[in-house]
């Protein structure tokens, strides 16, 4: 496991501007232990250009985990690269699929494309990436006062209460506040039928009959991933005000002490209900 | 841990059938462990006459009986009454940590709710009565159509202590519901400290399809456990299921809470909709099972 802390520009003012950012993104997603395919057609980083309009794509990559299960319970992301709600700031568009043609069309059991939009332009912002070949969790173009910039994607494997890997399924959720690109969340079991993407990601308002923090307890409520049984995934939401956000912490959670990058106020509307709920993203 | 499943009179025509209906819950209660409290002015089963519509002819308190109770006490009182049409039944459920020996809850003291059916059966007719528990734990699910009609008929009372996710009581708190066609209401009880206002849901994550939940893969199907927050994540027995993917009313086994567990699924006897919901943020098509044992 890994994470990734860089600073990467959220204005693109030049060509060379797009590329440091994309490529910068690229990079953590290679410094995860992410590996990317040999598809034909990806985005060259030397030589792209930059949007010349809003909610466009300018190339894309395809990344595939590389763990164990990867033989026989394969998980493909396919990232395009572009611009937002302007063109001059960032867009990304993420699907999962179980395979891929080679020239970068995704086959196989294949996930919703859903868009993550910046709704406004920022100098530089900080791009948090944590994972594992069998993880990607993406919080990207993040600006400390504002939810108005960050992007987030998170890809993994299905996971028991232990926080062990399953071959059940992909989850995927992706955020931002730009309208029609904002949350989705996506169970892609690896056979049957794949539910229409929801707008909800399946965590508990914690605040309705209970009470999210209660003496020196803080509840994060964990994003619980039904697929005939209950299965997690590792990202949890927590009520925005009872924790400092993008300072981590460590508490017991999916069977083992672990270490959290909260968000606060940059990605909020992590529960099914209530809108000041941000997220906790595993930070290891 | 016991359950008992009984008839009792769903038409309250009269006095008799009045202290029937209300004697047969409290019996069932006494067969679950619970203890009745040495409270004056208490209920009298054998000359309570029955009362006028929108009121109540007398309560019982009852406690909790395990070793927690020492420290960690639980009591509920139940008032029986008569809603308003002449032969409905009431109650008024509520929960606190302490009695004033004369009726009067004190302590951490849970916000009461009136339970009452949506409709009249007829004259001479019964209806089901469902109740499970412990010295720790009261399930009680009383004037059940077993033709479903939740949205009438069907009256929950459901107490008992927080749970860790391996099914052991805590001593943080209570988890209560109670539910009826009057309204629902889900509310966690500390032992100290702020007592949360009471919700109109249960604390359960959906698992309807629009949220992305795939609810049944193969012969497998999932429960949604209902997760009581206080400050940190504890469990309440009861879960809930959509209901199309088992049948009603026939205990089944499964692995819940650490061990595995007998459940009632309670199928369209207890299937409501609109604002009576059972699970975050939206129910349609969910039902709840409870602990059968």
């Amino acid at each position: 496991m890994a994470t990734d802390q860089r600073t990467l520009p959220g204005d693109f003012t030049s060509d060379a501007v797009f590329r440091s950012w994309g490529s910068g993104i690229s990079a953590q997603l290679a410094a995860i232990g992410l590996v990317k395919t040999a598809d034909t057609g990806q985005i060259d980083w030397t030589t792209v250009l930059r949007p010349s309009g809003n909610s466009q794509q300018r190339g894309y990559e395809v990344w595939r985990f590389d763990d164990a299960l990867q033989a026989t319970k394969p998980v493909f992301i396919r990232i395009d690269f572009g611009s937002g709600i302007v063109s001059n700031v960032p867009g990304l568009w993420a699907t999962v699929a179980t395979s891929t043609n080679g020239a970068g069309t995704l086959t196989g059991q294949v996930g919703a494309t859903r868009a993550a939009f910046s709704n406004q332009a920022t100098t530089s912002a900080i791009s948090y990436c944590s994972g594992s070949p069998s993880r990607l969790n993406l919080t990207t173009n993040t600006n400390l006062f504002t939810a108005n910039t960050s992007l987030t994607i998170c890809i993994e494997r299905t996971k028991t209460s232990a926080g062990v890997d399953t071959g059940d399924g992909i989850v995927r959720f992706s955020n931002s506040v730009v309208s029609g690109a904002t949350t989705g969340y996506q169970l892609v079991p690896f056979s049957g039928p794949i539910l229409t993407e929801a707008t909800t990601n399946p965590a508990l308002d914690s605040n309705a009959g209970g009470v999210s923090a209660l003496g020196t307890d803080v509840m994060l409520s964990p994003t619980v991933v039904f697929f005939g049984k209950a299965l997690f995934a590792s990202w949890c939401a927590y009520r925005n005000t009872e924790i400092t956000g993008l300072t981590p912490i460590t508490f017991t959670h999916l069977g083992a002490t672990r270490t959290y990058m909260p968000f606060g106020i940059t990605i909020l509307g992590m529960t099914l209900q209530g809108s000041a709920y941000a997220l906790a993203m595993l930070w290891e | 841990m016991a359950t008992d499943t009984r008839n009792l009179p769903a038409f309250i025509s009269d006095d008799a059938t009045f202290r029937t209906w209300g004697s047969g819950i409290a019996a069932q209660i006494a067969a679950m462990g619970l203890v009745q409290t040495s409270d004056t002015g208490q209920i009298n089963w054998t000359t309570v006459a029955r009362p006028s519509t929108f009121a109540y002819a007398g309560y019982e308190i009852w406690r909790f009986n395990d070793a927690l109770q020492a420290t960690k006490p639980v009591f509920i009182r139940l008032d029986y009454g008569i809603a308003g049409v002449a032969d409905r039944p009431s109650m008024i459920a509520r929960v606190a940590t302490a009695t004033n020996g004369a009726g009067t809850l004190t302590g951490q003291v849970g916000t009461s709710i009136g339970l009452l059916p949506g409709g009249s059966k007829t004259t001479g007719s019964t209806l089901t009565s469902f109740c499970s528990g412990s010295t720790s734990r009261l399930n009680l699910f009383t004037h059940v159509d077993l033709g479903g009609g939740a949205s009438t008929w069907g009256l929950m009372v459901w107490v008992e202590r927080t749970k860790t996710n391996l099914g052991v009581n805590t001593g943080d708190g209570i988890a209560t519901w109670m539910a009826s066609s009057n309204g629902v209401q889900f509310q966690a009880i500390p032992f100290a400290g702020t007592i949360p206002a009471v919700a109109a849901m249960n604390p359960a994550i959906t698992l309807v399809s629009t949220a992305g939940a795939i609810s049944s893969v193969g012969p497998n199907v999932a429960f949604s456990p209902t997760i009581v927050c206080l400050g940190k994540a504890y469990f309440a027995s009861w879960a809930v299921y959509v209901d199309a993917n088992i049948s009603k009313l026939m205990p089944i086994s499964i692995d819940h809470l650490g061990a595995t567990h007998t459940l009632m699924p309670l199928g369209d006897t207890a299937l409501v909709s609109g604002s009576m919901t059972y699970a975050q943020p939206t129910s349609a098509g969910l039902s709840f099972a409870i602990l059968w044992e």
